[in-house]
């Protein structure tokens, strides 16, 4: 990395990213392990008494908390998933990228058009945490608010800046001004996310979207900062 | 009768090995030969124990990922279930870059784990359902029938064209007639073929130049 990326703004955005690390190695380390096993544990037990007309009475109490156990496992699954950042340092934009929209095609079940056109390998760390994080938010309301199942994500350089375009053909929305603080409705605050990264970044972010015509974002942010 | 399964369970969390292993012992099909705890240790085991399936903890110290890397890389003749808490796009990415032959979670039920051994077990990529697309774009070009017989399958194989019975099969192999069964029925799948004639014909077109692969029969 050059000098330039170890300014503050720079160094923020790794260090929130290494700062989600270690809160999500604590949850994977403690909670994870404790209920897989107490539900590994309880299912032995449920497969003990099975057959034992004696115990039958307490069948339905284990069920119910085999499902407990279950749907706290559930919410924790999305909870890592959807914060743990990938390795940002060992692997390539395209690898993060890639891995972002298979994530996504898996817990939605929808389709990902994904296009990559000529992108360096020596992206800066900073460009790839923003890029990812902006995707992650685009594909999330996408899938929440448009109301298709299929997104178009293009990825492409030019010259010294790296190109990303999410594009659904969903009931769009019309745009709120983002600059004005009264907005604070859920998806706003994605959207001013995703604007204040690329501007950390002194890169250009556009969001075209009309209601019933769909959305398409395009961000452009120099390769190396 | 059909043999059971030998199973390796490779996870730095003792809780999770107890546990697991708890299930494990009381499923008729699973037999659990070993626990570790490092991938250091998994390797070691691998060397002296028959295992028909590890059950591997990607995050483990010496790393999983590194342990598979190297079970890969020695062409040990094993297959890997990936169990993990991470259900994210790069662990998934992981276990496919690592050839790992299934992929289960910690945030979903034990039976599913215990489902995904027998699948792994019997020869089947077990991965959720958007992998499979990742997947056929990674091995669509290179999955001509056999390019997957592992070193063990590839010595099976070499026996049947030379007109061996299963019995002296695994008499040349020290292991049992099950054991050799469950091979064949293995390498048939992966050659496409439905018997040992097809699968010896197979042999005789396209045995290694090196005979066998090296290794002594």
């Amino acid at each position: 990395m050059s000098g330039k990326t170890d300014t503050v703004p720079h160094r923020l955005l790794s260090l929130t990213e290494e700062e989600l690390s270690r809160i999500i190695l604590d949850i994977h380390d403690g909670p994870v392990q404790y209920l897989f096993t107490a539900l590994s544990l309880l299912t032995r037990i449920q497969n003990d008494i099975a057959d034992d007309p004696s115990k039958a009475d307490l069948l339905p109490s284990l069920a119910q908390v085999a499902v407990l156990l279950e749907s706290s496992l559930y919410e924790i699954k999305f909870f890592l998933g959807t914060f743990r950042p990938p390795e940002f340092r060992r692997r390539s934009l395209v690898s993060i990228i890639e891995g972002l929209v298979l994530q996504h095609e898996e817990w939605t079940g929808n389709t990902v058009e994904l296009v990559v056109e000529d992108i360096p390998h020596d992206v800066a760390l900073p460009v790839k945490i923003a890029l990812y994080r902006i995707l992650q938010e685009a594909l999330s309301n996408a899938y929440r608010h448009a109301g298709v199942d299929r997104q178009w994500v293009r990825l492409w350089s030019d010259g010294a800046f790296i190109c990303l375009e999410v594009v659904d053909r969903g009931r769009g929305f019309t745009p709120p001004p983002l600059d004005e603080a009264t907005h604070e409705r859920e998806a706003h605050i994605g959207l001013r996310g995703m604007r204040d990264r690329v501007a950390l970044l002194n890169g250009e972010f556009h969001l075209a979207s009309k209601p019933g015509e769909g959305t398409r974002i395009v961000v452009k942010v120099p390769a190396h900062v | 009768m059909s043999e059971r399964i030998r199973v390796l369970l490779a996870d730095d969390h003792a809780l999770v090995l107890e546990g697991l292993r708890a299930l494990l012992d009381q499923t008729p099909d699973i037999e659990v030969v070993a626990t570790v705890q490092n991938g250091d240790e998994l390797l070691k085991v691998l060397e002296s124990r028959q295992v028909d399936v590890v059950v591997l903890d990607l995050e483990m110290p010496y790393h999983g990922f590194t342990a598979l890397a190297e079970i890969r890389r020695r062409q040990l003749p094993v297959r890997v279930l990936v169990l993990t808490a991470f259900g994210d796009g790069e662990s998934l990415q992981t276990a496919i870059e690592l050839n790992a032959e299934g992929f289960a979670l910690k945030t979903e039920s034990p039976r599913q784990t215990v489902e995904a051994i027998r699948q792994v077990a019997s020869g089947h990529l077990v991965y959720p359902r958007a992998a499979q697309r990742w997947l056929a774009a990674r091995w669509g070009r290179s999955t001509s029938p056999g390019h997957d017989l592992s070193p063990r399958e590839w010595e099976v194989l070499a026996h049947v064209a030379r007109g061996l019975t299963n019995a002296e099969i695994a008499a040349a192999l020290t292991v049992s007639e099950n054991t050799v069964r469950f091979h064949l029925k293995n390498i048939f799948e992966k050659l496409h073929v439905s018997n040992r004639t097809e699968a010896a014909a197979w042999y005789f077109r396209h045995m290694p130049a090196d005979r066998y692969r090296g290794r002594r029969l």
